[in-house]
């Protein structure tokens, strides 16, 4: 008779263990989106028009992120930013689970005895490491070690359930290819990680706990469960963005539908293309054989499942449109941000590319302001500034949103470069704020002033400060263009401005002291003219000060080069 | 003066003919044909692009030789602004081309067309065609066929002139 079954032990090492290993993906997967995001934008920025080379990039950037999920969920957030289109998404999603297949395939090597020296030397690397970047590198080792680790726990508490005969009887259940499928993807779904299935299927067919086509079944399933962490990260978000996360299910859906009846054709196939254990015989070998038998079926089953539908992406993305319908047009409000997308958390670079947009759409408010205000401020009645201070209870909105944000990315641990970007980026907001400010309170008042005061405007005066002001909105404008294109040479030439500005101002100051002539509707309007220059002057140094932000980051990256050279 | 009463009225706004575009040498030749028809019946001219990358043939809104990825309405907004500057230079007769009122919206092009027709009250939409054929017309459809359909005011289609057969 078997010993009683230690259910303390089998549980804690099967959810101790899977705890281990989720923990470990999620490490892992943090350390190589941190150590890799700044280029995974400029990957998908090359996405062609072709869709093989979608394919090709989906795959690559899953086995970057170690996971298909993720990339969708990446590939969400970059939809919802409206950086990328759901037609362009559709091949990137086949991709992606060409390149889960890798992960499977890494599972399925015997490498538990790796998994402790892998965490000491991840752990050591990832605390004594000098720099961040090969601090990130440590913990994908740490990550990779508890993969295992946690796999082998897995493995040690499920050996008794091998003769226990009530787990047995529970098995018997997942006998038909569907139950076993429905089982891996709800058990997917739950735990959100394919690779975790995968991984348990292994562990379990390695412990002749399951047989091969029960496995392949499960790990099957795994692709439909799979597709519930794009969706959950696809709830609220744009039309498009929901798309995606539709195709994804759709996608593998289909596959799944495709495979379930031909699963013992497939386990035959790959027991005859895999490597076997000629010095082992029944049950032990088909055991021993079973990991890297179900790691070929999921490769097979993903690849040829792309190779299959790569002819009919226009067709899926055409049904899911038909789906998941456009809601009815809404007015964009100015005061929402449009770019702040909270996935694009997770890959630093990516979001504070975003935060550019968004600052690029508070600086076009800000300058319609600032248009706005001075037409105000020189119109004889002061028209139009009650419109100019309701525009900044938008850019305030939009400052607050920005600076909230950048907050939520600063806390997730960033690189130095993406520090030093943050500290900027920040900079920039509150100068625009603070240019807002100005405008909506210090001219504001300075109109009022005029208007109660009824001084005259003398035209030449008038268009020598309309160019001024001209002036100081082009600077600006550039001064915010060069934040967002990473533009130092047209930051440089905002900075240089300076002396031209300055002639301009000098000219129109001595031609208003000229102008001064003793009467007091002169000297009211010379008054009023020298407030609102200075309030102008004012704006022009923040938005050299908003260039100098542009060119601090240039001179940083430059000395960075030379750090790296040295 | 109303016939019916005898009495002075205010003359209603005239209600706005909307050119959809999507910046293909067809949409050109719709632009054109509705410029001509506003300024005949001296109605407003209206232009419309929707975003949405043709799923046939995705990457429409790619920036070619950019390293990194833009906002896909600023892109958009820039072949609009591409596509004006255009017609302005080939087209020197048309005046104001600048000044057009112009509309982006997100979504799928047919349902949208309809909705900011409605929504802005147009008389008319005038839209190019691609001429999908075939099997591609019959599984993924035309633009031009659904608005059709689902229009609430006259659509004039307009084909641009065929090319040259090439030899």
């Amino acid at each position: 008779m078997d010993a009683p079954l230690d259910q303390i032990a089998l549980f804690t090492g099967l959810f101790g263990g899977l705890a281990l290993f989720l923990f470990g993906m999620d490490i892992m997967t943090d350390a190589l989106k941190r150590a890799t995001g700044h280029y995974l934008k400029d990957i998908l920025a090359k996405l062609t028009r072709n869709r093989f080379m979608g394919v090709g990039v989906g795959a690559f950037v899953t086995v970057i992120v170690n996971s298909s999920s993720v990339t969708t969920v990446i590939l969400v957030g970059f939809i919802s930013a409206g950086l990328l289109s759901m037609a362009q998404s559709v091949s990137v999603i086949m991709g992606a689970n060409i390149g889960s297949t890798i992960t499977a395939q890494i599972l399925a090597f015997k490498v538990s005895s790796i998994a402790l020296p892998a965490i000491t030397v991840g752990f050591a690397v990832s605390f004594l490491a000098p720099s961040k970047a090969i601090k990130q590198y440590g913990r994908m080792f740490l990550g990779f070690g508890f993969v295992f680790y946690g796999m082998s726990l897995m493995s040690d508490a499920m050996a008794p359930l091998r003769s226990h005969q009530p787990f047995l009887d529970v098995l018997v259940n997942l006998d038909t290819a569907i139950a076993a499928a429905l089982a891996g993807a709800i058990f997917t779904a739950v735990i959100q990680s394919s690779a975790a299935t995968t991984g348990i299927v292994i562990v379990m067919a390695g412990q002749g706990i399951i047989d091969l086509e029960a496995a392949i079944a499960i790990a099957l399933g795994a692709n439909i469960g799979t597709c519930a962490t794009a969706g959950l990260a696809a709830i609220g978000k744009p039309r498009e963005a929901v798309r995606a996360a539709v195709v994804h299910l759709l996608f593998n859906t289909a596959g799944v539908l495709i495979w379930i009846g031909f699963i013992p054709e497939l386990a035959a196939f790959v027991q005859g293309i895999s490597p076997s254990s000629e010095n082992l015989v029944g049950a032990a070998r088909a055991a021993a054989d079973a990991p890297r038998q179900i790691a070929n079926a999921h490769t097979i089953f993903n690849i040829v499942n792309t190779a299959i539908f790569i002819g009919f992406t226009a067709h899926m993305a055409r049904l899911v449109e038909w789906l998941v319908p456009d809601r009815p047009l809404k007015i964009e409000e100015s005061a929402t941000p449009k770019y702040l997308d909270k996935l694009l958390l997770s890959t630093p670079s990516v979001a504070l590319n975003n935060v550019r947009f968004e600052l690029d759409r508070m600086g076009d408010q800000v300058v319609a302001m600032l248009n706005n205000g001075f037409t105000a401020a020189i119109h004889p009645t002061a028209h139009g500034m009650s419109d100019v201070i309701a525009q900044d209870v938008s850019v305030d909105a939009l400052h607050r949103a920005i600076v909230t944000y950048l907050g939520k990315v600063s806390s997730s641990g960033l690189s130095e470069a993406d520090g030093r970007d943050v500290l900027g980026l920040l900079e920039v907001a509150n100068s625009l704020e603070d240019i807002g400010d100005r405008v909506a309170l210090d001219i504001a008042t300075s109109a009022r002033k005029r208007v109660d005061e009824g001084g005259k405007q003398d035209k030449k005066r008038l268009a020598q400060l309309e160019n001024i002001q001209q002036n100081i909105v082009t600077s600006l404008k550039d001064a915010i263009r060069s934040v967002v294109q990473h533009d130092s040479e047209l930051a440089s030439d905002v900075r240089k401005r300076k002396v031209g500005l300055k002639r301009l101002r000098q000219k129109f100051e001595r031609g208003s002291a000229h102008a001064l002539s003793g009467s007091k509707a002169n000297l009211t309007t010379y008054i009023r003219e020298m407030e609102l220059l200075e309030i102008l002057n004012s704006i022009f140094r923040t938005a050299r000060a908003i260039a100098r932000v542009q060119l601090a980051e240039d001179k940083s990256k430059d000395s960075e080069g030379v750090e790296q050279e040295d | 003066m109303d016939k019916e009463t005898g009495t002075l009225t205010e003359p209603a706004p005239a209600r706005p003919v909307l050119v959809a575009l999507d910046f293909s040498t067809d949409s050109e030749a719709a632009f054109l044909w509705g410029a001509k028809h506003a300024a005949l019946i001296s109605a407003p001219l209206m232009v419309l692009h929707v975003i949405h990358d043709p799923v046939e043939n995705p990457g429409f809104y790619n920036k070619e030789g950019e390293s990194t990825l833009l906002p896909i309405e600023d892109i958009a907004e820039e072949k609009m602004q591409d596509f004006f500057l255009n017609v302005a230079k080939a087209q020197p007769q048309l005046k104001n081309v600048q000044l057009i009122d112009r509309k982006l919206a997100i979504g799928l092009p047919a349902g949208r067309i309809v909705e900011v027709a409605n929504n802005e009250n147009a008389q008319l939409i005038v839209m190019g065609t691609r001429g999908r054929t075939g099997l591609s017309n019959l599984l993924l459809g035309s633009v031009a066929k659904k608005v059709l359909q689902h229009a609430s005011v006259p659509v004039v289609v307009v084909k641009s002139e065929p090319s040259e057969p090439e030899d």
